[in-house]
């Protein structure tokens, strides 16, 4: 049997993304409004809607490019990513791709807008019990054994440019510096600290050292790891700072 | 399906409430506001962690809550996503909220969405698709919902009833509860031509548990809902007039754009509080008379 609300519902959605003239006959038209200005409302709307939410999700990169240059952006987005998202809240996953793709040249853009999602990604993303110092000294020895990861609202951001000092001084309003290629590649560690996402930047070393427990090893794991890797006396100094500020900062807990 | 119990309504309103939105949490946690309830976009805090849910408990300690949601897509040709009702029972399960409501629409069509209340045409087939929808959500979560009116900028020419009509059938063959949106009525009202008394004296007025006050953008020739704006003389006399049809029901304002600080809000509400006031004035002193 036909399913004739899907015909009209899919000719309607259809006005929403292309303005397909065939949803007009849906419509009863007027002399006041118009079939196809009642339309319009919906069109517009859609890409208001999806516009704003790339807005909320992509807060430094949007003030980073001014409004006229993010609507065009956030046009071109839009008109190439539908949203296949229930929750309008993460709509726009794809945006730091989209603009590596469209941006080949000024990548730092993309690198930009990458570090605004996981930002945002980090501020809701999920709970978990952090190993503090208190389950350290519940756990007694068997800690070093314990299997950990990261919080789960950890995530990398690789820059190649300055973009933690365009982040910086768009979120502080300071004059915003030029956009610089770095002398080498940095790694960003994203998280969630108690309510506030933070962020900050890693040497290739500690990166390493966390992607290794990400894995889900444990301490002694690690220590073995880093001796391998960067020798005894090195591998304790790195592990005795590393082990403080990662307890300090929230990043640690059980897997 | 689902039997629920013969009482549609409860037999005193919840008073009178604010849509809680993010400029208003520390007002809301610093001290006691003047408020009965408030209302949560669902989707807003169907979300892993971090601040929002923090945030959330923390004024639900002190707050009773309905959930107002927007995804549902009642309307759906899709079907339901049970991936978002799990989400909806997990939340409700956290908040323990007097209702749950969603809007008479549907959102998307082949897992593509507008995040927009789409409208539905009136008609059988559109009925049929809607009330077996409710019951499904109503049997998966095991209660009741209500569903709000919408407001709406077209007319589809295969409609073959009125919208309250629709919603009357609906709301009987689904045996769910309604949420009136008097703004609603009054957009749609001036968008395709009817009478909103009409309206509201056609709707099931004992399946009425909350009524939603809002504001909108009238751009001459048609009413946009933008709820970014105080509410208008018109739909404040639409207020005073479903006082005597549907009854003492719940009351919110519902701001969604242009937020002002919540004293603004509060007074605003003041003010439906005292419409409701004068209405159960005259209510007695018919009885009296």
């Amino acid at each position: 049997m036909a399913d004739v609300l899907r015909d009209e519902q899919v000719m309607f959605f259809d006005y929403l993304l292309n303005e397909s003239d065939r949803a007009l006959n849906l419509i009863i038209d007027d002399e006041k409004v118009g079939a196809k200005q009642r339309m319009d409302i919906y069109h517009n709307a859609y890409r208001l809607s999806l516009k704003g939410v790339i807005g909320d999700n992509y807060e430094r990169f949007k003030h980073y490019v001014g409004d006229a240059q993010f609507d065009q952006f956030a046009a071109a987005y839009i008109g190439e990513y539908p949203s296949k998202q229930r929750n309008i809240r993460y709509y726009g996953e794809h945006l730091p791709a989209f603009l590596a793709k469209a941006f080949p040249d000024d990548t730092y853009v993309a690198e930009l807008a990458d570090l605004d999602w996981k930002l945002r990604a980090a501020f809701d993303g999920p709970e978990a019990a952090i190993l503090d110092g208190t389950r350290i000294t519940e756990l007694g020895e068997r800690w070093i054994d314990a299997k950990l990861r990261l919080h789960p609202t950890s995530s990398f951001v690789t820059a190649n440019h300055n973009i933690v000092a365009l982040w910086t001084a768009l979120e502080n309003d300071q004059e915003v510096p030029k956009a610089e290629k770095l002398g080498a590649q940095i790694p960003i560690l994203v998280w969630r600290k108690e309510l506030q996402p933070h962020f900050r930047s890693l040497t290739s070393a500690e990166a390493a050292a966390l992607q290794y427990i990400e894995t889900g090893h444990s301490f002694s794991k690690l220590s073995e790891f880093l001796m391998e890797s960067m020798g005894e006396e090195d591998a304790l100094q790195n592990l005795s700072q590393w082990l403080s500020t990662w307890i300090a900062d929230g990043l640690l807990v059980e897997a | 399906m689902t039997q629920y119990p013969h009482n549609l309504k409860p037999q005193k309103s919840a008073g009178f409430g604010l849509g809680l939105r993010t400029e208003h949490y520390h007002p809301f946690i610093e001290q006691k506001q003047p408020v009965d309830w408030l209302e949560i976009i669902s989707e807003n805090y169907m979300v892993p962690g971090g601040k929002p849910l923090a945030m959330l408990d923390k004024i639900r300690a002190d707050y009773p809550m309905v959930m107002h949601g927007v995804s549902l897509s009642i309307g759906s040709s899709d079907g339901l996503d049970y991936d978002y009702l799990d989400g909806l029972k997990a939340l409700s399960k956290r908040v323990e909220p007097l209702w749950i409501s969603d809007h008479l629409c549907w959102i998307g069509v082949n897992a593509h969405n507008s995040h927009d209340l789409l409208p539905l045409p009136y008609d059988a087939p559109a009925l049929e698709r809607v009330v077996e929808n409710i019951q499904r959500v109503q049997d998966y979560l095991g209660q009741r919902i209500l569903i709000e009116n919408p407001s709406s900028y077209v007319e589809f020419r295969s409609s073959d009833m009125t919208e309250w009509e629709f919603i009357a059938e609906m709301a009987q063959r689904a045996d769910c509860l309604l949420l009136l949106d008097l703004n609603n009525i009054y957009v749609s009202g001036r968008n395709h031509g009817f009478d909103p008394m009409a309206y509201l004296e056609a709707l099931p007025a004992d399946r009425v548990q909350q009524i939603h006050l809002a504001g909108h953008s009238d751009m001459g020739d048609y009413i946009i809902d933008t709820h970014d704006a105080p509410i208008c003389n018109d739909v404040w006399e639409l207020y005073r007039a479903s006082r005597n049809i549907v009854g003492d029901v719940a009351t919110m304002i519902e701001r969604d754009d242009n937020i002002p600080e919540l004293p603004i809000l509060l007074a605003e509400l003041d003010q439906a509080r005292a419409i409701a006031a004068e209405s159960a004035v005259v209510v007695q002193e018919g009885t009296n008379g």
